[in-house]
């Protein structure tokens, strides 16, 4: 058996799992602030005073932080105001930076050509450093990176340019044959022992509530995960619980409360004084909180969506590291696994093939908090095959001219864009008319594995106003 | 129907050859089906026999099809579809249905027709109702208990659905193997309906833990369908125990100005690894100290097969608990301390502290604050001398090691506890700190930067602590005092800033620094110039021990004697030469009687030198060590530089070759050791019991590709010869020598009229030391050269107690030495720069070297002297030497800098004062200004 490097990098906090060639797992760990950790948070930090300085040029900025090394990111980051949140100068009114994999999945990084040209070298050299612990872990225990598999779990929303700079990273360390696993599927896997079965993966991403149904199947010595439709409940991630927590115990939400509650509930080190502690949580969130806060009502009606009321359902994620809110969640099927057992399921996995298989539809964004489907799974090319979707759309609101709109397609199971992957954008400026055409040219791969497209955006009389290509990894078999 | 008879029209023989009545012409079909309709289940009535009889008297020939074409799946007709029906007779056909082939769910009812003789107008209607039985389907295929453990249950749920068209029937449920399987609830005679899934709750319940894994299985049989099913189940049981030793904390008698340490173990006595998630307190007062944040704690099972790693530990973890009752009233209080397992019940290790509020101490005591040991000393009536030493908490003797080992961000050690943990956690240790104070070097430990003053702060308060238990064991009524009074020593050289710093350091420890009364005393001193000075906190190294040998020699050898020495016009004259492990002072002191009775002692030259403490000597010492090693291991390329370079080339290096964190503690743990086997091999010197030295190998490295290599073996060394350790000190040896005839040109001494010389430190104790001192004396008896080593260690402490006794009037009148303001003499001159040529400015001497001190010089500013802003800026130096020039003279330093505001007034009165702890203090036209204090800048040394 090869040795495999797990990280984790979904949630709020960075982890990582050194499987030994004997099967021994090793949680990869660091000593800060002279304790020793195995969660680090994930979160970069932002003194917003730095930008008060006439001087600081943005884009300069950035541009030195693309040229620095894990070893000294932070340090040069420093001077521009950038600190992880146990640097001693991480002030109380420092803001957080959203994650790498976060801003190089959004649209307007695939969209807006300087920010497109410099954030993956800015995001590489940042997940360069954040990563640096974990694959320094790896050499002082004498395992060179190519003998060791590299395996990253990632949201599931997490956009093929973001995956391209992690893949870049792991290569540029010595690491070969990256395999990326979605979150939910490697939450999942700690059912892989009782397939054939379903599952409902409950998590939370900064903003929003995420909600997956999962079928596990496949033979005696291959499992096979699929998701086959998710959904996402806006307003009801990381951000609500903590503010919902921060209110209940009489402070107000801020930076700083997150980071203390991510101090708790992972053990990563802030530099901020640590007041927080579960037993306070415990007093506070007590039955008359839970019964104010009751989620079940908002749940349901997804659930009912998904069928997955009976569904064994499992919690990932910091959040549900706290008894009440997991309680909130909560059913006697309820799966609520310790934050590093997303990695202790993959290890498990990892010991024989796996397949997780294709799921989702390509979708368009329609702006109005929907994600229609433009085309199911089954109608995609056959492997190896190429085909071509029209479909026209009519514009509602402001179509003056000039009013700008951001095509967006994505691949998904989820009917809020939120959800779903967005495989490419199209920034436009409307000129009046009321409809435009979308045409999609998609080439699918001998293997199956792999759609290739490119997006057309077409406005009468039959214009082509606007293109762009993507490509998506449809399966992915180990 | 008579068989002979037309059923339409009922005409009697028909004609027997035909199909036709002859009668009415119409069909007469003579093959009889029974039953015409057939109902066929799987697995329970798969198969049926139908009749086919032939009432025409001749062959018939009969095939069975389905009307519509279409076959329903697994269905079967035996001998065939194709029959032959001899006349009158009857055929048997058994219709049976292939339950394998049905699809689940099926039910289908469909018609076959029997042909007779090819012509679709002669056949006979069979329906056949063909329905799947019931087809039970497990959706769970095993039932995976995972860790159950020992004592409790984990429920799995068996899940069996029906897929085939009638209901199944459950004939029993029951788990085979241990006997820990257990189906809950009883499902003898359930039916479960068509498409309909059941729900069979699993309980795996283990009474006591087995450590491999168990198998077992649960069977279901069925009352209408063959096959039974099995599923297979399997658990590995754990035993959870974690204990918490001790279960109880209890602090009784906590003093409020202290903090209290106590180490908690978890101990993990099941058999599987336990996730500890969080450790917390639920009081402020209480603070938790761990070196991991969320660990795993193996079990004793797994320690032996798993590695650990910094957050992975075998069996137990041992965190720290500390109370810090300096807020809470006197009294009870109660918090609790929670151990948190990931998905177990928390554990609580309730804290009890009783908190007792100290009698404030009304003497003071003797602080020797030294560079590589500390010693007090306190008033003692047990003691015929009337003080006792404070003793180390380890190794019970005086000498207190100046090390502080950092245990965690809350806690400390210093003493031998901290030098024993020293070599093995240089990262956390500081040494030889009073070394460093006044300079500008900071230390950063657990990531918060401490300076100088705040880590000696931390040293002197651990060492007011160990006098404060000191007392409270002599009080005899179990008594806890509180010690806010010390006399604390620096070496007679010691610079403004030096002094600042320790000042500042017994502020940050809670001493009183009686800054008011020392303000009091100098104003009295200014107006009865001659007086005994009765304040501040700090005296002279060389002052104390000359207290202390004075009181000494008048108890223990010719007190007569002494008296009548002291009753000479010219007094007693005394040398100290004080060789500590930082700094060498030699004062020389002189004693005479004073008016109105009692004894007066004066310091008549002071002077010292900071940058050959005896810590010089261990690097001298250590650089020879290595030269040699270099030398015997020939084909090893020995990195000396790495051991003997001084510590901000070491640095620098680290910085260079980016040696990683892990490197540069083990270069320093090396450093470190290397220092405490060259301080050894001093000490064998000192004691003339010199053996051969083993260098281990692992002190022996040099860097390759930034790792550290070691040597291939070790070295063993040969003693030093006497003229090599000669050659070692000769600059040492130069240097004291010139120190004390300097000492005795300043105080204006001959060498022959010095009747005692009084040696304090650990130096003296060198042979080469010792003589080089008494060269310059060639005419002083032996028994005048004062080396006894009971004395030179803690005699300074011991005079700093004496002087603060003598002070408080705890002494006989007739006993008492009175430190004589007169004889306080400053080791520097002080000054300010000039200002005739702002780029090479000048020193312009305002306070002499050698004056006594307290003193004031004021200095007038003519209103050229102004500049046009109204503001005067002056600089502030000290200086060792005697040249004027600033820039580039290591002798001369800047103390700091003040701005007057002299708001138009024509010029400007500046004062200057040195008070009685030696630190300047400037006035402007009377009114105190505030010194911006500067730092020292630091020579290169050794030391880190």
């Amino acid at each position: 058996m090869r040795p495999q490097l797990i990280i984790e990098c979904g949630g709020r906090v960075l982890s990582a799992l050194l499987v030994t060639a004997d099967g021994e797992l090793v949680p990869c760990s660091q000593e800060i602030r002279q304790v020793a950790t195995r969660y680090v948070s994930a979160d970069v930090l932002f003194e917003p005073r730095v930008i008060q300085d006439r001087d600081f040029i943005w884009r300069d900025a950035l541009e030195t932080l693309s040229k620095s090394s894990a070893a000294d990111f932070f340090q040069r980051a420093r001077r521009i105001g950038l600190r992880r949140p146990w640097d001693a100068q991480a002030s109380v009114g420092a803001l957080q930076l959203r994650s790498p994999w976060t801003v190089l999945s959004s649209p307007a990084a695939l969209t807006d050509r300087v920010a497109g040209s410099i954030l993956p070298g800015v995001g590489l050299a940042l997940l360069d450093a954040l990563l640096d612990a974990a694959f320094a872990f790896v050499t002082e225990r004498g395992y060179l990176p190519g003998d060791v598999d590299p395996v990253i779990v990632l949201p599931a929303q997490t956009g093929s340019r973001a995956r391209l700079v992690v893949r870049k990273l792991v290569r540029r360390r010595g690491f070969r044959g990256l395999t990326i696993v979605r979150r939910e599927i490697a939450a999942a896997m700690s059912l892989a022992n009782r397939r054939p079965c379903t599952c409902i993966v409950v998590e939370t991403s900064e903003t929003d509530l995420h909600l997956y149904r999962v079928e596990i199947d496949g033979d005696a010595r291959r499992p096979r995960f699929r998701t086959t439709v998710s959904a996402t409940i806006p307003g009801l991630g990381w951000n609500h619980w903590s503010a919902q927590i921060a209110w209940a115990l009489g402070t107000s939400p801020s930076a700083a409360f997150e980071r203390s509650l991510t101090t708790l509930l992972s053990g990563s080190p802030d530099s901020l004084p640590q007041s927080l502690t579960h037993g306070v949580l415990q007093r506070v969130l007590d039955a008359t909180w839970m019964s104010a806060h009751s989620v079940r009502e908002r749940l349901q009606e997804h659930l009912d969506r998904l069928g997955g009321e009976k569904l064994p359902m499992i919690l990932a994620g910091e959040i549900f590291m706290i008894d009440a809110v997991r309680r909130l969640f909560g059913s006697s099927t309820t799966v609520a696994p310790a934050i590093d057992h997303l990695l202790r399921n993959v290890a498990a996995a990892m010991r024989s093939p796996f397949l997780v298989a294709a799921g989702g539809s390509l979708r368009v964004n329609t702006l109005h908090g929907e994600a229609v489907e433009l085309l199911a799974f089954p109608q995609l090319p056959a492997p190896g095959e190429a085909g071509l979707v029209d479909s026209d759309f009519r514009l509602g609101g402001d179509c003056a001219a000039g009013t700008p709109l951001l095509v967006q397609l994505q691949w998904g199971a989820d009917q809020a864009p939120e959800g779903n992957t967005t495989l490419c954008a199209v920034p436009l400026e409307l000129r009046g008319q009321e409809h435009l055409r979308l045409s999609v040219h998609l080439r699918r791969t001998n293997s199956g594995r792999r759609l290739n497209g490119t997006l057309e955006v077409r406005m009468p009389p039959d214009v082509v106003v606007g293109r762009a290509r993507f490509a998506e990894e449809l399966e992915m078999e180990r | 129907m008579n068989r002979n008879e037309c059923r339409h029209c009922h005409q009697w023989e028909p004609n027997p050859d035909d199909t036709y009545c002859s009668g009415c012409g119409r069909l007469l079909l003579l093959l009889e089906l029974d039953p015409p309709r057939v109902t066929l289940i799987s697995t329970i009535a798969p198969s049926k026999e139908l009749r086919l009889r032939n009432d025409s008297p001749r062959l018939m020939r009969v095939s069975i099809e389905p009307r519509d074409g279409v076959t329903v799946p697994g269905v079967i007709f035996d001998p065939g579809t194709a029959l032959e029906i001899v006349p009158h007779a009857e055929l048997r056909v058994r219709v049976t249905v292939d339950a394998q082939r049905l699809p689940p769910g099926f039910q289908h009812v469909a018609e076959y027709v029997c042909i007779v003789d090819g012509d679709a107008r002669k056949q006979r209607v069979l329906t056949l109702d063909v329905r799947s039985g019931p087809m039970p389907k497990l959706l769970t295929a095993t039932l995976d208990f995972e860790h159950v453990e020992e004592g409790k249950s984990v429920e799995r749920t068996l899940q069996l659905t029906n897929l085939g068209s009638t209901p199944l029937r459950i004939k029993s449920v029951r788990a085979e193997g241990p006997p820990q399987l257990r189906v809950d609830g009883e499902y003898g005679d359930r039916l479960v309906r068509k498409g309909e899934t059941l729900s069979i709750p699993i309980l795996w319940q283990t009474a006591s833990h087995e450590s491999a894994v168990q198998e077992a299985a649960v069977r279901i049989d069925f009352a209408n369908h063959p096959d039974g099913m099995v599923v297979k189940a399997m658990a590995q049981t754990f035993r959870y125990r974690l204990l918490l030793e001790p279960s109880f904390l209890r602090f009784s008698q906590a003093l409020s100005k202290r903090s209290y340490t106590s180490s908690v173990r978890v101990e993990n006595q099941g058999t599987a690894d336990v996730e500890i998630t969080s450790i917390e307190s639920d009081s402020s007062w209480m603070t938790i100290v761990t070196r991991a944040a969320r660990f795993t704690l193996l079990s004793p099972e797994s320690t032996v097969t798993r590695t650990t790693s910094p957050t992975t530990f075998p069996r137990a973890f041992e965190f720290k608990v500390v109370c810090s009752p300096r807020d809470l009233p006197e009294g009870k209080h109660r918090g609790a301390v929670t151990v948190r397992p990931h998905g177990q019940d928390p554990l609580l290790l309730p804290v009890e502290l009783t908190v007792v509020k100290p009698r404030e101490y009304g003497d003071y005591i003797g602080i020797d604050f030294g560079t590589t040991n500390s010693v007090v000393a306190v008033r003692s009536d047990r003691d015929k001398s009337g003080l006792a030493l404070v003793r180390d908490g380890m190794s019970g003797k005086e000498l207190i090691p100046s090390v502080l080992v950092f245990d965690d961000p809350e806690s400390y050690k210093i003493g031998e506890a901290a030098r024993n943990e020293a070599d093995t956690a240089p990262d956390r240790t500081v040494r030889s700190i009073k070394r460093v104070m006044g300079y500008e070097r900071t230390r950063t430990f657990f990531d918060r930067s401490y300076s100088a003053a705040e880590l000696a702060s931390l040293i002197i308060l651990r060492l007011v602590q160990l006098a404060e238990e000191r007392l409270h064991a002599d009080s005899g009524n179990g008594a806890y005092y509180s010690v806010r009074k010390a006399i604390i020593t620096v070496p007679a050289n010691f610079h403004d800033l030096q002094i600042r710093d320790v000042l500042e350091a017994c502020a940050a420890a809670g001493l009183d620094t009686q800054e008011e009364r020392a303000q009091r005393a100098e104003a009295r001193q200014n107006d009865s110039p001659g007086a005994t000075i009765n304040a501040g906190i700090i005296l002279d190294e060389p002052s104390a021990a000359a207290l202390y040998y004075l009181d000494f020699l008048r108890r223990t050898r010719s007190s007569a004697g002494i008296t009548e020495a002291i009753a000479r016009a010219q007094g007693l004259k005394m040398l100290v030469f004080d060789y500590g492990g930082g700094t060498l002072d030699v004062a020389v002191a002189g004693v005479t009687q004073v008016s109105g009775g009692g004894t007066g002692l004066r310091i008549l030259a002071n002077l010292g030198d900071n940058g050959v403490g005896g810590d010089e000597i261990d690097v001298l010492v250590m650089k020879e060590l290595l030269r040699r090693c270099k030398h015997e291991l020939s084909k090893f390329d020995l990195d000396t530089t790495l051991v003997a370079g001084t510590f901000s080339d070491f640095e620098r290096r680290r910085e260079v070759e980016g040696w990683s964190d892990d490197v540069r503690r083990d270069l320093l743990r090396v450093r470190a050791q290397w220092k405490d086997l060259a301080e050894q091999a001093k000490i064998r010197i000192a004691e003339k019991k010199q053996t051969a030295i083993d260098v281990r190998p692992d002190l022996l490295v040099r860097i390759t590709r930034g790792r550290i290599e070691q040597a291939p073996r070790g070295v063993k060394i040969q003693p030093l010869s006497a003229d090599v350790v000669n050659n070692l000190l000769q600059p040492v040896l130069a240097r004291c020598e010139e120190l004390i005839r300097s000492a005795l040109a300043l105080a204006g001494v001959r060498p022959d009229e010095v009747d005692y010389i009084l040696h304090t430190g650990r130096q003296s104790l060198l042979p080469q030391i010792r003589t080089c001192v008494r060269e310059v004396f060639p005419d002083l008896e032996d028994s005048r050269d004062l080396l006894e080593e009971e004395h030179l260690k803690v005699c300074v402490a011991k005079g700093a107690a004496l002087y603060g006794a003598m002070r408080e009037r705890l002494v006989a009148p007739s006993a008492r030495v009175l430190l004589l303001s007169d004889g306080r003499r400053l080791p520097h001159s002080y000054g300010v720069e000039t200002f005739t040529n702002p780029v090479e400015p000048e020193f312009d001497e305002v306070i002499e070297r050698g004056a006594q001190y307290p003193i004031e010089r004021t200095k007038h500013y003519p209103p050229e002297m102004i500049p046009a802003s109204g503001y005067l800026h002056l600089k502030f130096y000290q200086n060792t030497g005697t040249g004027r020039s600033i820039v580039g003279n290591p002798h001369v330093s800047l103390i700091g800098q003040i701005s007057i505001d002299t708001a138009g007034r024509a010029g400007c009165e500046v004062t200057f004062a040195i008070g009685v702890n030696r630190t300047l203090r400037v006035f402007a036209n009377g009114s105190p200004v505030t010194i911006e204090p500067a730092r020292l800048h630091e020579a290169e040394s050794w030391m880190g």
